[in-house]
């Protein structure tokens, strides 16, 4: 049984009188994923892949456990999960190693959309600067949606890549992801996939998804901070120089030249996060025991009746779509009183929303808004917690009184 | 709620409300300053006639801190010399910035000490006035070329 109530006593930091509802910038962590991290500490301490004590090999195979926990939840193989700090970093390692090692060379197209999060737009648009690339931009609806006749319009162009997000964090809309993979698949052209809201709410299979990348952050699915994954296909890994050099990722190195490590030690220069890795593994684990199906109509419902009852406010606007396309993400500003003293007001009531440009301007540009207030809800919060905010933003006129 | 009331005083709300600072100045020097965290953009002109400012504006969007804020500012920025000006402006950011400033000092700029239990604001409040400052620098450049 799937019982908000019941989970959140594996949360300590929720049993304050919080309404936390800024899910999309960072989840909480339950017990069982600190408890991993402190036992590695305290037990199991070392450097991986370094030397054959016992200590050495139980880090190691925490290490490789975890590993191959997350794999096996994205439906990859263990040597194609690169451990990173995050999803920023997954999609610069991309970037910088595809410039770098020639697989996109100047002349070449690359294609992202309006939607992106700024580290799956500033990345490509830098390098393409540098590089001599040429971007094409795919445009959204008013509310922040992508039409495939879009993405074709793009695709068409000749791009050599697309790089975009499954669903967007500024409005909480779910792309059509595995069309959209399908399609530049029909046209040999490489997608990254930026998972980084869309994984924590639903189940995605890379092989079924067809993507030849995807990028995600632990700490957005009850992980840790500065640790996240980038799954790459296989061969095309393969063909990839190394984004960082150093130790752990060489084969052997003489005064002429290096060869490189196997997969996916290759991409993994320097000592890693392996208490990171141990929590983001607890993490997975966690999530892989939940009943997926109820906790995705749980926060769709959530997400649904705040949509609906702020609509019913008169001084309040409600940005992006209010259908099946939307999840988690609620998008919203109060007529006449900017985000940010909002969000200082919600906080007096203990409601804890984020407000500002989410890190995605080109698409508040594009449906007119320099920013906007964010909740977004995940599996642990509950009605309670929506309605306290409700019941702040209806009273927000006696603090307010022009607002309306 | 207290705590709120602490930083939205009924002063801040009328000096957001009655915004009688705002607007451009045809012909005078203007100046763009933007708050990272949260995308804010404010534009500050300041029209200087023998090195006094004989009028202070601005335009941009922004929250009740930072609006008031700049409202304040360009009150007092009216009829000070331009290196008057600059001391007062680093004074207030000073202030905002939790250091000792005697009281009598700083006007009506005072409104805004409950500001400063809030860090996250105090870059609200202080926006107009970095924004101000830079703008007597590159002002005072441009006069010293002149003389
Ligand atoms: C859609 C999306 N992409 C990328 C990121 C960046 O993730 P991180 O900061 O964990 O690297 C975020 C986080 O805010 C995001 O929401």
């Amino acid at each position: 049984m799937f019982s908000p109530e019941q989970i959140r006593k594996d949360f300590h930091i929720l049993e304050e009188e919080l309404a936390y509802l800024d899910n999309a910038a960072t989840t909480q962590k339950p017990d069982n994923v600190i408890n991993a991290i402190r036992h590695y500490y305290m037990k199991q301490n070392s450097n991986v892949h370094r030397s054959n004590y016992e200590l050495a090999e139980l880090a190691t195979q925490a290490f490789e456990s975890s590993r191959r926990t997350i794999a096996n939840f994205i439906g990859s193989e263990p040597e194609e999960l690169i451990f990173t700090r995050g999803t920023t970093e997954s999609i610069n390692l991309l970037a910088y190693s595809f410039f770098v090692g020639g697989l996109i060379e100047a002349g070449d197209k690359i294609a992202v959309t309006i939607a992106e999060h700024h580290s799956n737009f500033v990345p490509w648009q830098q390098l393409s600067k540098r590089f001599g690339t040429e971007m094409v931009y795919v445009d959204t609806d008013d509310e922040g949606r992508i039409s495939l006749s879009e993405v074709k319009k793009a695709l068409d162009k000749g791009v050599k890549l697309l790089a975009f997000t499954g669903m967007s964090n500024s409005l909480g809309v779910v792309m059509p992801y595995v069309e959209i993979c399908h399609l530049a698949k029909e046209r040999g052209v490489l997608t990254v996939l930026d998972g980084a809201q869309l994984v924590p709410h639903h189940k995605v299979n890379v092989k079924e998804v067809g993507c030849d990348f995807m990028a995600f952050s632990a700490h957005k699915m009850l992980g840790p901070m500065g640790i996240g994954a980038l799954y790459g296909r296989r061969e095309l890994l393969e063909k990839m120089v190394p984004f960082l050099y150093g130790g752990e990722m060489i084969d052997e190195v003489t005064l002429e030249d290096t060869t490189f490590n196997v997969l996916p030690y290759k991409f993994e220069a320097g000592t890693p996060n392996v208490a990171g890795t141990v929590g983001f593994g607890e993490a997975i684990r966690y999530l892989a025991r939940l009943e997926w199906g109820k906790v995705q109509e749980h926060v769709k419902k959530l997400a649904d009746v705040l949509i609906h009852e702020l609509e019913r406010i008169p001084y309040v606007e409600v940005y992006g779509p209010k259908d099946e396309t939307q999840h988690s993400i609620v998008s919203f500003n109060i007529k006449g009183l900017h985000p940010h003293d909002v969000s200082q007001y919600l906080n007096s009531w203990k409601v804890a929303v984020r407000s500002g440009h989410h890190c995605a301007q080109p698409q508040l540009k594009r449906i007119g808004v320099p920013a906007t207030c964010r909740a977004s809800v995940y599996f642990y919060n509950t009605e309670r917690d929506v309605e306290r905010m409700l019941e702040a933003i209806k009273n927000i006129t006696n603090e307010f009184p022009w607002v309306g | 709620m207290d705590e709120l009331r602490e930083l939205y005083t009924d002063t801040l709300m009328s000096f957001y409300l009655a915004p009688d600072r705002k607007g451009k100045i045809a012909d005078a020097q203007g100046l763009e300053g933007k708050n990272l965290s949260c995308g804010d953009r404010i534009k500050v002109f300041l029209q200087v006639e023998d090195g006094v400012i004989k009028d202070a504006k601005f335009t941009g969007y922004g929250c009740v801190i930072s609006q008031s804020s700049a409202t304040v500012m360009c009150r007092m920025l009216l009829n000070k010399r331009l290196d008057e000006a600059k001391e007062m402006i680093d004074r207030f950011i000073d202030f905002m910035q939790g250091k000792d400033v005697p009281e009598e000092l700083l006007g009506d700029a005072l409104y805004f000490e409950g500001v400063r239990r809030f860090p996250s604001r105090v870059k609200c409040a202080t926006l107009a006035w970095h924004t101000a400052k830079e703008l007597i620098q590159k002002l005072k450049g441009i006069q010293s070329d002149a003389g």
